[in-house]
């Protein structure tokens, strides 16, 4: 599904992000991009979502090379990845319901249909009953699962989180990997970067396990 | 289909409750454009009037043919069947040279030059009122009586009324420069006023574009609100107009009474809104247009 063949990275007026990097990720698979802060582990993910285009080497996604799309069509690649940033990038000014509403407001589906779909996202995570509550007065662990409920509301194939429990505390940490895993039981391809792999995997997930560690922009396994 | 209509309302529902929450701000640039766009409208329209009103005044000009000295019976006949039947030809009176002669001598002004004179040198003359009053239209018609058989001279007496007019139009060609002066403002104001709206939801268009939000959805919002700060600002002009145009009736009547006149200002009517609003709603599409294209190619 996911395809990188000699993929390098380099900002202008910094040294190479990342070098030569080379990986296959089938559809399903639950990926855990790991290694030390500033080891290219958000690039990486940037270049998988189409937000940042590779300086050399080749990026298919579901076989189609990323560097030679239309600047009219990425964004209709972003839509089949469900997104969730290190920061939440939630609206502050807007309620729980419209910052789900967003993505498929986006997509263009039906008002009456996106209702159903918004409130079973939001169940999914548990925050059906904060509905109408502004972002900014819930907790760090309720704005993230906020954050994933608006990922997944537009049913991707691929649900991509960057350092998703960073700043949670243990408790809710496992609270929302356990989200994560729930996806990955039901098809979706989920790629998470974190600084390690989580220690206590359920032996049906772990099955479809795979990690890209890195080490000075580089994959180490 | 359903659900382009379905995006166009919610998008449409959006921009009018961004607008409500800041009714003041909202109100204030529709005002500049009431005002922007009542100016050059009411100008044109009241100009427009007074050309008309000056045509259908009792002052009206007369064409003067007078005949050759030496003209037969006949060619004078045939100039009074061509004056009877000319379709611009609304009326016309014939003097012959003699009862111009007895006028001239029974008149205490010009007796002592007719009493001078040995013989009668006045020629047989037609007046003619045309029928329409308009200065190119009679100049035409005088042209043409110019050049009949037997006719000496064809004259007009309408150098006021082309000075009238000259000034007039004028006035109208004063008025366009200002309607593309203020046209041109109008689209800067809506311009730089959609720019600020898009720098205060820079998040939220960083999150839709991250998570694949194409330019035309972006877009769209902004448009409509061009739209609609185009369509109040036609109303507000709308609005304005009635009441200037209403004021100044009150001082025409005292002026018009005097002249026992019975002209009044026209209120602008349904065709008149509805060209404001088209003509609003463009340019505020316009400036809403351009103001976001600059600002997405700057985003990227």
């Amino acid at each position: 599904m996911i395809k990188f063949d000699a993929v390098s990275k380099r900002y202008p007026g910094s040294s190479q992000t990342l070098n030569n990097i080379s990986f296959d990720i089938a559809a399903g698979k639950l990926v855990f991009v790991t290694g030390i802060s500033g080891a290219g582990k958000s690039t990486l993910l940037k270049l998988i979502a189409g937000l940042e285009q590779p300086t050399s080497g080749v990026v298919l996604i579901n076989q189609q090379n990323v560097s030679h799309l239309k600047p009219a069509a990425v964004p209709f690649l972003r839509r089949s990845f469900g997104l969730v940033f290190q920061d939440h990038k939630l609206l502050y000014d807007r309620n729980c319901f419209e910052n789900v509403a967003l993505p498929l407001y986006i997509n263009g589906v039906a008002a009456d249909e996106a209702a159903g779909r918004i409130r079973a996202a939001l169940d999914k995570v548990g925050l059906l009953h904060k509905e109408k509550a502004m972002p900014i007065t819930m907790s760090g662990g309720e704005q993230q699962r906020l954050a994933i409920a608006r990922a997944i509301v537009s049913r991707p194939t691929c649900l991509i989180a960057d350092e998703p429990t960073g700043n949670l505390d243990e408790g809710y940490a496992q609270n929302i990997m356990s989200l994560f895993y729930d996806f990955q039981r039901v098809g979706v391809s989920v790629i998470i970067a974190s600084h390690a792999v989580p220690q206590n995997l359920p032996s049906d997930v772990a099955q479809h396990l795979q990690v890209l560690h890195l080490q000075n922009g580089e994959l180490s396994s | 289909m359903k659900s382009w209509i379905d995006q166009q309302q919610q998008t449409l529902q959006l921009v009018m409750n961004r607008m409500l929450a800041k009714k003041l701000s909202s109100l204030l640039i529709m005002l500049v454009m009431g005002i922007a766009l009542c100016l050059p409208a009411a100008l044109y329209s009241i100009v427009h009037q007074l050309q008309t009103a000056v045509g259908a005044t009792e002052h009206k000009p007369e064409i003067s043919l007078y005949l050759k000295l030496d003209i037969d019976e006949s060619s004078k006949h045939a100039i009074e069947q061509q004056l009877k039947q000319h379709p611009q030809v609304a009326e016309f009176r014939f003097v012959s040279k003699q009862s111009a002669w007895s006028n001239m001598k029974a008149d205490n002004q010009h007796k002592e030059i007719a009493e001078v004179l040995t013989e009668n040198p006045l020629p047989d003359a037609f007046f003619v009122l045309p029928k329409k009053m308009e200065v190119d239209l009679v100049k035409k018609l005088q042209a043409e009586m110019q050049g009949w058989h037997g006719v000496d001279v064809a004259q007009v007496d309408s150098k006021w009324l082309e000075r009238l007019d000259t000034l007039l139009r004028l006035a109208k060609t004063i008025t366009r420069v200002l309607m593309l002066l203020l046209s041109i403002a109008l689209i800067a104001i809506i311009g730089n006023t959609i720019r600020l709206q898009f720098v205060t939801q820079r998040d939220e268009i960083e999150v839709s574009k991250l998570i694949g939000a194409t330019n035309r959805f972006v877009r769209r919002p902004f448009l409509y609100a061009g739209a609609l700060y185009g369509l109040g600002g036609a109303l507000m002009a709308y609005l304005i107009w009635l009441g200037v145009v209403g004021l100044f009736n009150v001082s025409i009547a005292d002026i018009a009474d005097l002249y026992a006149s019975h002209f009044r200002l026209n209120l602008p009517g349904v065709v008149e809104l509805i060209l404001l609003a088209v003509f609003g709603a463009v340019l505020g599409l316009l400036g809403a247009y351009a103001a976001v294209n600059r600002s997405l190619a700057q985003f990227e």
